[in-house]
Order: C-alpha cells, then structure tokens, then sequence
C-alpha cells in the first residue's frame, strides 16, 4: 500500500514529545478531553489513539508523525469519527444510537484495508492524487461504495458543509500506537526541533543509536512540509 | 477577493529568536495552509489556536490576491533576542520576499517559496558561522546557541552541524550531527570541516629531492618560482572557495612554517598563533585543496583555469628531473606525487534542448526565472545567448507581463564547468498562444535528476479553446495564474514520467547531469537486485549494497525502501521470502542506468 498514517500531535514538554516518537502516542488519559467523551458517545472502546491516511488531521500542527500503512493494528473507517459528533451533517445531528450504528456498519479491522482502498478512493494515480489532495469523493456517502454493508443511505461526502474530515480515513488502535522502529518520517515546528537536537546531545549511550534514526528522518518545515513533501511519494507509489 | 496572513503553523515560544514555517491564510471565510492548501472554515482557528496546532498573530498581514496562489514560508524574527541581527533578512538584496511587516516585539518576513526560503536560510547559516568562526572566543556557550538556532532554518547543512559537533566536543554531539547531514557525500565534507575545525597542529610538508634539488637545498630562483607557483594556485582556487564556503575569508597565502637545513623540504601550517578559527579553517581547506590537486584525485574539482594547471604543474616538478613527495596535513607519512600534465578544461555544452515551460519571474528585466519540469527553476539571461548574441524571441519579454506563466517553448543549452556550477542559456524562446503547434526534443528526466531525454519529437498544440495538448496527452485549460501554471506543467511532467519509463531504454537518448551524484537508498536496491537474474533474501541483498557501495546499511533500511516503493519491488511466496523487481522497477533502473546513473561507490 502506498499510503502512510499520520499522527498529529503537541505535548507540553520536550521530553514528552520524544517518548512519543521512540514508544508511539498514547491515549489522554484525561475522561473530560473532547476525544474521550466523543468516544462514549459513539461507544468506542476501548478508548483508541488515532491516525489519518495520507495526511493529517487537523490541518495545520506542532509535529507528526509518519507509520506505513501496515503498521496500523486496528480499526479503519472512511472518515473521522469524532467529527460525526460534531461536524460531519448529517450525522452530528442524530441521536447517539443511529451514530453509533453508522459508525459500526462503516467500520473494518486494519487488515482490510488494501482492499477497502480498491473502492475508496481506488488505485489509479489521479484517483490516489485526488485523495492526497483531499479533493470530495465523486459518491455521496459510503453506503454506494459498500452497498452490502446495508449501511445508512447518507450525504456525508456530498453535503457541501462537510470538509476533508467526513472523507479522509481514519485508523483507530486501541489505547496505543506503537511505532516500533517503523517510523517512515516525521516532522515539527523549527523552535521544537532545536529542542529535540539539544535534547539528543546530552542523551546517553543507550539512546544515540535511536536519536541518530530519528534525526535522519526529519523533515523539515514543520507538519504541513512532510504532508506536501509526502505526497508524491504515495501518489507516485 | 482580500487575502491575509492570519498565523503560522506550530507553537512560537516566548523566548525564540527566528521561528519559521507555513503561512494560514484567510479570505474571511475559509482558513487554508500555504504549503498543502487543505481548507477548513476559519471559525476553526480558535480551536485550532486552542490546541496549540496553529499561532495567530495579534493583527493579520494583508497580502495580493497573486501571492496568495504561491507557498508561502513565514519567518518570523523577535526583536532583541540573542543573536537577532544574524537571523534578520536583507530584503533589499534577497529577492522573493512578498511582504515584511511587524507586529509588537516580532517583525515578520514571508517569502514567495521554499526556494526563496532556502537563500534566506542559507544566508543566515552563513551569517552565523562567519560571526561563530571569526570571533575572538569560538567554543563558548553562546555560540553554541546561536548555531543551533540557524540548525533550526538548515537542519542539514554540513558546516553547521560541523561547527555544532566541535562546539560540543562529545563524540555522541559528533554522531548526531553527522547523523542530520544527508547523502554520502555530504557526509565526507562534514568530517573534512570537523579535521579542520579541530586541528591545530597538523604540518602540511612539501619535499623535493633530485633535479634541482640534489646535493640538498634549493637554488633561491628555483624555491621562489616553486613559492610562487603554490600562491599562485592558491589564488586560482579563491573563487571556488569563495563559492563553496561563503562563510570564510578567502584565506591569505599559505604560511611557512619552516624550512628543512639541507633539504629542499618546505613545511606550512594551517594553525596561526592569535589568528581566530576562521581563518585556521580556510588555510586549513586551502591547503587541503594543494593536496588534492597533486593527487589528481577523482573527487577533486580541477578548474578550468590554465594558469591554475600551469601553477600545479610547476609546482608538482618547478625543475625537470625534481620529484616531489607531499605529507599531507591528516596523515603522517609522505607519499609520492606524479608529475602529471594537467590539460585545460574547456566548458562543455549540450546540444540545443527545445523544452516546454514557463516564464515564472524576471530579476532587472535581464534575467528570467523558467520552469521547465527540473527539480529547481534558473535563471536564463534574456540579453546573452552564451554566444554574446541576444536570445531569438526574447523580444516577448517586455511590457505588461503578459508572457508570465504562459506556455512556452525554450531552446536552451546547459554549460558546465568543473569549477562553477552548472549554467544555462536561452538561445530561443517563443510564448504559445492559442492555435500555435509547435514541436519540443527534450524533457527533464524523472529517473535522473539533471539528466534531459532527448532526440525526440513530441508535438505541443496550444487550441483555440484554451486547451494545451501535447503528444503525451492532454494538459488541461490554461489560466494565466501560478497556479494554473504549475498544475499543468506538473500533469506534463507525469506524462514525460510515464513516457520516459514505457519506452525501452536502448530506445531513448539521455542527456545525463554534468556531476553524477552517488545513487540513493531506493537506487541501491534497485541496481542491486537488477544485476541478478534472480530474487534476493534481504540478508544477500544488504550484503550486496553495502559490498557495492563501500557502505553499511541495515536490512530495516532496505525495507524501508521496499515500503516506500511497493511498485518497484515483489516478494516471491514460501516460508523464506526472497525480493525481486517488478516490471516498473526493472524499467525504471534500466532507465536509470542508460541515463548515465552512478552504478556502484566509487
């Protein structure tokens, strides 16, 4: 698959930031952040660190990160979730049961996935092209690609009130996202980046090994400089 | 239509000297980022801003609905932090800067793309490291600092993290920084910077013997024609030094150190009692270049300058019958030098390239910006075809701008020179307008960067409707705006890709690049696995790369590659996988290969 996840994320400290990198993000543990409670609403449990296909959401951000598509164990759906609370119409507007059943009905295991990306947005280049630049599928919803699904005949690509969130992929792993070696590459502001390297000249012996990977992954100019940069690559793959 | 600048990308600490990254944009109604130009509604800014995502300014910038179409790079510099002035750009001598404006302690600055970010940047690097190596105390923390804030514009500049790792002085501040530095390359100038940077000791010793110099000694006409030939090279070489690193005092002439009694033995050092860093460092890599041109080696970049061949010429034998022997400042023990006929290098010139682009800036009205598909846009003069005539066609170029980003057809003919980089002239130009057919023989290769496909005959039809169509396939409705431009010459690119990969290779005829970089990560499994009939198991295969490149790679780098590339690679089935070329990643390496691609380390 030519495609990469992508997480997007701040944290408060430097260090912080670069256990994210070396172990992978984690949940907020926090019950009243936004994501937590957007999952209860949707009954997603466990609670799930989450990652966008091709790039991320939102957009614009501190540092991201970068994972093939295979590196993702977990569940995958054509859109992100937590904007059906609030953003995707029609769906912010339901009662939580018919959500959470949309959701269900639009929802995969991880290992799906090669052939969920044979329906959307498909293999040719200007198709892979068309969805790196989050252009609106040509459908108005998921229930005309996966018909079998029986799932909810809806608007949500079509409804000109809905952005690139109601159409971009979204891969969901439970409590952690591991990246065990598999970061491709990744990025941050210029300010955070001068932390990182400061950071990695005290690290010790056991760490320089990993700082060197890590730098020499960089890209830089920030989250939306990897996105771009990154979007020939898949387009072209 | 009104466009402003409402923030940049990421967090902007307090304390920070220079911060730069994508510019949001906003119209009112929607908030876009410059660099992907993905959209949302611009009532997300404050969540955005919220969640630390995005920092907005207190007043936004105003900018042209034109500038607005560009990818526009903010750099933002804080009134009187450290080292500030270092950081704060010439607008009156840098070219793209769209606008400048300041706002309470910061003062902003916003280029028209990453090009014109990238001269900044590289100016400001050079900046620090003139004022870090110049200074009467170099390894003190606050130089330290300032170093590490131009890392932050030029993550992987090679002087840069040379100076960071001598101003540490840990062998792990050594590693990392060698680690920020890309290519092979790269990575050889590093550690020659770092030598030079750290050796203050080293003796760089030149010893004739025989000839002129039997019977010991040398007469006093002879030792000042042999001085003189070695400042004279010297002096020969302060261009290109002046090129490669901007950031030093072309040195002054070598300094003798001592003199052999009863020799003809000449000893000079780099390291000058009271002298600052900077110029141990250029004598050092002056020297250094001595060295190497008595070498003859391979990587050393002779100019084309007769009188410098002349100078180590009579340098490398100032009497017939003299031998000279050389110690060179990184090692202990003398080796022999050749007598060697160094002939002039005249610049050598592709045949004419008739190309498609555009026209997509001028500097002065001399010089204009084209786009032709290379990785980089350059500068063409539109009064010098390099034969001392005016370009044919360079009359559109006048007037009311309206031959800016409009289809076009370039002659040009690129010229290179081991000493300079390398130079293109426009010797025909015709903006297409609706109904022109015109007909192009070349393309910027995709399978090798620099290198041109040509020979060709490809049609290009500019219709009456709008539409450009090439033999290659349709290109879309022209509009006149940037962006239109680069959608089309983009598509037009993918299909010379496309074309250039379809073809049998002993079919096409490559220009190829005038300096052959060493093949990539991807290229090096590719030529790898292409030189067996047979799939590899990843253990063979990194044992092949790392005998072919005198290199050390890992197999998770080369599966790395494989992840990237998926199209290029497949793995034959069963409990051992081996690795194995698809039909496109066979193309594509033959393509590789007949474009004049480096095949192995050397």
């Amino acid at each position: 698959m030519p495609y990469c996840w992508f997480h997007a994320f701040n944290r408060d400290s430097v260090d912080e930031t670069i256990g994210v990198l070396r172990n992978g993000p984690t949940i907020n543990p926090s019950p009243a952040c936004t994501t937590r409670l957007n999952e209860v609403k949707l009954a997603i449990q466990p609670p799930c660190v989450y990652a966008y296909l091709g790039h991320p959401l939102p957009e614009f951000g501190d540092v991201v990160l970068s994972l093939p598509a295979q590196a993702l164990r977990g569940t995958v759906s054509p859109f992100d979730t937590g904007g059906l609370v609030e953003h995707i119409a029609p769906v912010n507007s339901w009662p939580d049961d018919r959500r959470q059943e949309f959701l269900e009905q639009y929802s995969w295991q991880s290992d799906e996935l090669p052939e969920l990306l044979k329906r959307y947005p498909q293999n040719t280049p200007p198709q892979r092209r068309a969805y790196l630049d989050a252009s609106r599928p040509l459908v108005a919803g998921p229930h005309l690609l996966w018909p079998e699904r029986r799932g909810a005949v809806t608007t949500i690509w079509a409804d000109m009130s809905n952005e690139r969130r109601a159409w971009l992929w979204e891969g969901r792993s439970h409590h952690q996202l591991p990246v065990d070696g598999d970061l491709v590459y990744w990025s941050c502001s210029s300010p955070l980046y001068g932390e990182i390297r400061e950071r990695a000249d005290d690290a010790g012996a056991a760490d320089i090994e990993w700082f060197e990977e890590l730098l020499s992954k960089y890209v830089k100019g920030g989250v939306s400089a990897l996105v771009r940069d990154m979007r020939s690559t898949q387009e072209a793959a | 239509m009104s466009w402003k600048i409402v923030g940049i990308e990421g967090t902007v600490p307090g304390n920070a000297t220079v911060v730069w990254g994508a510019a949001a944009l906003s119209d009112d109604t929607r908030l876009v980022n410059s660099y992907t130009q993905t959209t949302t509604s611009v009532t997300a800014i404050d969540q955005l801003q919220g969640e630390k995502h995005l920092h907005v300014f207190p007043t936004p910038i105003q900018i042209s609905d034109d500038d607005a179409n560009q990818e526009l790079v903010v750099v933002m510099v804080q009134k009187g932090t450290p080292h500030e002035a270092l950081f704060r750009p010439e607008t009156g001598r840098l070219g793209g800067v769209v606008v400048t404006a300041t706002r309470r302690n910061w003062r902003y600055y916003v280029f028209a793309g990453q090009q014109a970010f990238s001269v900044y940047a590289n100016v400001a690097a050079s900046a620090v490291l003139h004022d870090v190596l110049y200074k009467p105390e170099t390894v003190i923390p606050a130089n330290k600092a300032a170093v590490l804030m131009a890392l932050t514009l030029v993550p992987e500049h090679v002087q840069l993290n040379a100076l960071r790792a001598f101003l540490d002085g840990r062998p792990a501040a050594e590693r990392l920084a060698k680690a920020a530095v890309r290519g092979v390359e790269a990575k050889q100038d590093f550690d020659l910077f770092l030598r030079a940077l750290r050796d203050e000791t080293s003796e760089y010793q030149l010893k004739y013997e025989d000839g002129a110099a039997a019977g010991g000694g040398f007469d006093i006409d002879v030792a000042r024609e042999t001085l003189g030939a070695l400042e004279e090279a010297q002096r020969q070489f302060a261009p290109y030094f002046a090129h490669q690193f901007p950031f030093l005092t072309v040195p002054p002439p070598a300094r003798l150190w001592g003199l052999k009694a009863a020799s003809a033995e000449f000893q000079f050092v780099a390291a000058v009692k009271g002298k600052s860093v900077g110029e141990r460092v250029a004598r050092y890599l002056s020297l250094r270049f001595i060295e190497e041109a008595l070498r003859g080696d391979r990587n050393q970049e002779l100019a084309s300058s007769r009188e410098l061949s002349a100078a180590i010429q009579k340098l490398a034998q100032p009497a017939p019958a003299t031998t000279l022997k050389q110690k060179r400042l990184a090692e202990t023990e003398r080796e022999d030098v050749h007598q060697q006929s160094v002939p002039h290098v005249e610049p050598v010139r592709t045949r004419p390239l008739r190309v498609l682009g555009f026209i997509s800036g001028l500097r002065q009205d001399s010089r204009a910006e084209i786009a032709v598909g290379t990785p980089r846009r350059f500068f063409v003069s539109t009064l010098d075809n390099g034969a001392h005539g005016v370009p044919k066609g360079a009359e559109a170029i006048k007037g009311d701008g309206r031959f800016l980003r409009r289809p076009s057809l370039f002659t040009i003919v690129r010229e290179s020179s081991p000493v300079m980089p390398d130079r293109f002239h426009l010797t025909e130009m015709q903006v297409l307008h609706p109904g022109d057919t015109r007909e192009i023989n070349s393309f910027p290769s995709s399978v090798l960067p620099g290198a041109f496909v040509t020979g060709l005959r490809i049609r290009v039809a500019f219709g009456a409707d709008g539409v450009l169509v090439t033999a290659l396939g349709p290109l879309g409705r022209i509009k006149g705006n940037l962006a239109s431009a680069n959608s089309w010459l983009n598509s037009f690119r993918e299909l010379c890709a496309e074309f250039e990969l379809k073809q049998n290779a002993e079919s096409l005829t490559w220009i190829a690049p005038s300096k052959i970089e060493p093949p990539s990560s991807l290229l090096r499994v590719l030529i790898v696995l292409n030189s067996f009939r047979h799939p590899l198991l990843v253990t063979d295969l990194v044992a092949g790369i790392n005998e072919r490149f005198d290199t050390v790679v890992r197999s998770n780098n080369t599966q790395r590659e494989v992840l990237l590339h998926p199209t290029y690679f497949q793995w034959t089935d069963g409990t051992e996988r081996a690795l194995g070329l698809t039909e496109l990643g066979r193309r594509f390496v033959k393509a590789y290969i007949a474009a004049g691609g480096a095949t192995d380390g050397r």
